[in-house]
């Protein structure tokens, strides 16, 4: 049975147009990745409709490669001009850049490749190797146990999402309002319609969650680019960027093994730590990205060398970021729970390829789930071979100024979203939640809980109405399972830990 | 008393948090006095009550933060993004009356071309970015939703 599957799952995982969709996906997430505004994130969002119309290995190759393209992509605007392509990639800036100023930007960019590429197929291996165990242990699970793991991913991704509790908290409880919109599930009754009829079914996710994620950043970015400020700021590095070259001798500028192999231990600190920190909802890969370049530092026998273009610095920072990608899966297909904003879009995309996030993904969907396992694999490969040959151009591309593909991405979100759907409501759905991202994202409100309470809630909501049923109206019913206390002790325990690291970190 | 008072009023995150607890409030009152229908065990507004009441103590706690001196700062680009974000709801609306009236490639085009030639400081120096790249866009948009999704939008006197 396994053998078949696997076997199966070769063909549709190495088949020509899966490879094809791998690669391109690569490509676009590395441009967009390393254009200062867009991201990985941003394109698999606007994607998501289209994807739709795409066969599930080819639909879920095309989003990995963008997802790993993204992640390395981050750090070459990092390295090449100090600005973060994505947040995963600030603390690459802190060395990287530096390392740039000293002259050797080819050293440091492909420190951070092979670093990002160790670092995220470690943790797609922890992925493959942890998951179905852990579904096995959620097929157990009752009402109970669920709503019990419910309330741990929305506590932990709203007190660990940039150290703001407060706006966490409100951020999930908005994202259960939204998902609250339309028929009570088990009386069928309608719920916060506000009379609009066309709301009775309630919001869509593709709307929402591309609303909330992409067409809020494109909103806010095509205002500063609107105000020519963006335009000045990228003519200024540019400048900048072709200023340090100079002097600069690429003879001297190349990576030896010995260099390489000095970045080992920083690479293992980040690959480790971005793995763990990767699979707890909400924490992310900034923050894994930067607890791994402090631990490093602290067990360098260089740290005085942290902040002034270290190698080591580089290798941690990007190794610590890229392990969140594999582990970050985890939640979402042992439990149904997306632990991160890129989870999300994930669990977004399978959902509407007809499969449902959770502990019977993996049994229902055996082959294409163990596809997208070896895809993920080879995906780090392709990335590798294609980053390694195309560095020189791909640095070059992190000079494209936003504002040319600004309106591009805006005209195919919306009609993205149409397609999807074949509604109109759906596109007024994604702009006003757009609107709302922009006014969250101004006041600094984590947009990661909202999209988690968006997506968890009617499952939450089962699982409580079911368990104080079954406890006949007892709310103690809801401690009444060892895994379900160990679940809320185990969340207090996280969040007390976290709050000290971060206060620490600061 | 009075100065404390004063520095909460300056902070951004005060109106943040009050804003936070008004929703919670008004969707308390609306659970309480609306017209919500009784269910089964603890009835549909069991849930949205409990995300209001999360969105009051939230609230609170954004105010014991500012109390604390932790708040945020006033957003930059509040009214450029606002204005922005208007008129692509605008632009939406419009683009798809446009399409029923020229068709899809002709909206796109001038929707691409008018929005490039807005962001761009001597368009038509920068001819290749403000005219080459939405030509090229709209090529690569027609053939992806027309030829190979094939989306069932209105059809317009072009194509």
């Amino acid at each position: 049975m396994f053998m078949e599957s696997f076997v199966d799952a070769l063909y549709l995982a190495f088949s020509p147009e899966v490879i094809l969709y791998v690669a391109i996906g690569v490509l676009m997430g590395v441009t967009l990745g390393a254009i200062p505004g867009l991201s990985g994130d941003m394109a698999i969002a606007i994607l998501l409709p289209i994807v739709f119309f795409l066969e599930p290995a080819a639909a879920l190759g095309l989003l990995t490669g963008i997802y790993k393209g993204g992640m390395f992509g981050g750090s070459i605007s990092a390295i090449s001009f100090g600005v973060p392509g994505t947040p995963g990639s600030a603390a690459t800036a802190i060395d990287g850049y530096q390392a740039k100023l000293k002259g050797y930007p080819n050293k440091a960019l492909n420190t951070a490749l092979y670093s990002s590429v160790i670092g995220d197929t470690t943790s797609d291996f922890v992925l493959i190797f942890l998951a179905l165990p852990l579904a096995i242990v959620a097929l157990t699970f009752g009402p109970v146990e669920f709503f019990a793991l419910y309330a741990f991913s929305l506590l932990l991704i709203s007190a660990l999402t940039k150290g703001k509790v407060a706006k966490g908290v409100a951020m999930a409880a908005l994202g259960i309002l939204l998902a609250m919109i339309g028929r009570d599930p088990i009386g069928g009754s309608l719920r916060l319609t506000f009379g609009i009829p066309a709301l009775s079914g309630g919001l869509a996710l593709i709307p929402v969650l591309v609303g909330i994620f992409a067409v809020s950043e494109l909103i806010i970015q095509l205002g500063r680019a609107w105000m020519a400020r963006a335009q000045k700021i990228a003519d200024e590095t540019r400048k900048r960027a072709e200023s340090l070259l100079g002097d600069y001798d690429p003879a001297k500028d190349k990576l030896s093994f010995a260099e390489f192999r000095a970045t080992w231990r920083a690479t293992s600190i980040g690959t480790t730590m971005g793995t763990l920190i990767g699979a707890l909802p909400g924490a992310g890969s900034s923050l894994a990205a930067f607890i791994s370049y402090g631990l490093a530092q602290r067990f360098s026998r260089n740290r005085d060398e942290f902040g002034k273009g270290s190698l080591e610095g580089v290798a941690a920072a990007e190794a610590g970021n890229s392990a969140t990608s594999g582990s970050t899966l985890i939640p979402l297909f042992a439990f149904g729970i997306p632990g991160s904003a890129t989870a999300a879009l994930f669990g977004a995309a399978f959902i509407l390829m007809g499969m449902t996030p959770g502990p019977r993904l993996i049994y229902d969907h055996t082959e294409v789930i163990y596809a997208l396992f070896l895809i993920l694999i080879y995906a780090n490969l392709i990335n590798l071979v294609f980053s390694h040959f195309l560095l020189p151009l791909y640095s070059k591309i992190a000079m494209i100024q936003s504002r040319i593909l600004l309106p591009i991405v805006c005209v195919l979100a919306i009609l993205g979203t149409f397609a999807a759907g074949n509604s109109v409501i759906d596109v007024w759905v994604l702009l006003f939640a757009g609107l709302l991202g922009v006014v969250l994202r101004l006041y600094s409100f984590p947009l990661a809980p909202l999209i988690l309470g968006f997506i968890v809630a009617p499952g939450a909501e089962r699982a409580l109405r079911q368990s104080l049923l079954i406890g006949r109206g007892e709310w103690t019913h809801l401690f009444s399972s060892p895994i379900a206390i160990g679940l809320y002790a185990t969340a207090a325990i996280m969040i007390i830990t976290f709050t000290f690291v971060l206060r620490e970190r600061k | 008393m009075n100065r404390f008072l004063t520095r909460m009023l300056r902070r951004q995150d005060f109106y943040t948090g009050l804003v936070t607890i008004l929703v919670g409030a008004v969707g308390l009152f609306d659970i309480a006095y609306g017209n919500w229908r009784p269910g089964p065990g603890l009835g549909p507004h069991a849930f949205p009550q409990l995300a209001y009441i999360a969105l009051i103590i939230a609230g609170m706690a954004i105010w014991v933060d500012v109390a604390r001196g932790k708040s945020d700062e006033r957003p930059d680009y509040l009214r450029v993004s606002l204005i922005t974000g208007i008129v692509l709801v605008v632009v939406g609306v419009g683009l798809f009356w446009l399409i029923s009236k020229l068709g899809l490639a002709v909206s796109v085009l001038i929707a691409l071309i008018g929005a490039s030639f807005l962001l761009t400081r001597e368009p038509l120096r920068h001819w290749p970015s403000t005219i080459l790249v939405p030509v090229l866009a709209t090529i690569v948009i027609w053939f992806l939703f027309v030829r190979l999704i094939n989306i069932p939008l209105p059809r317009g006197l072009l194509f």
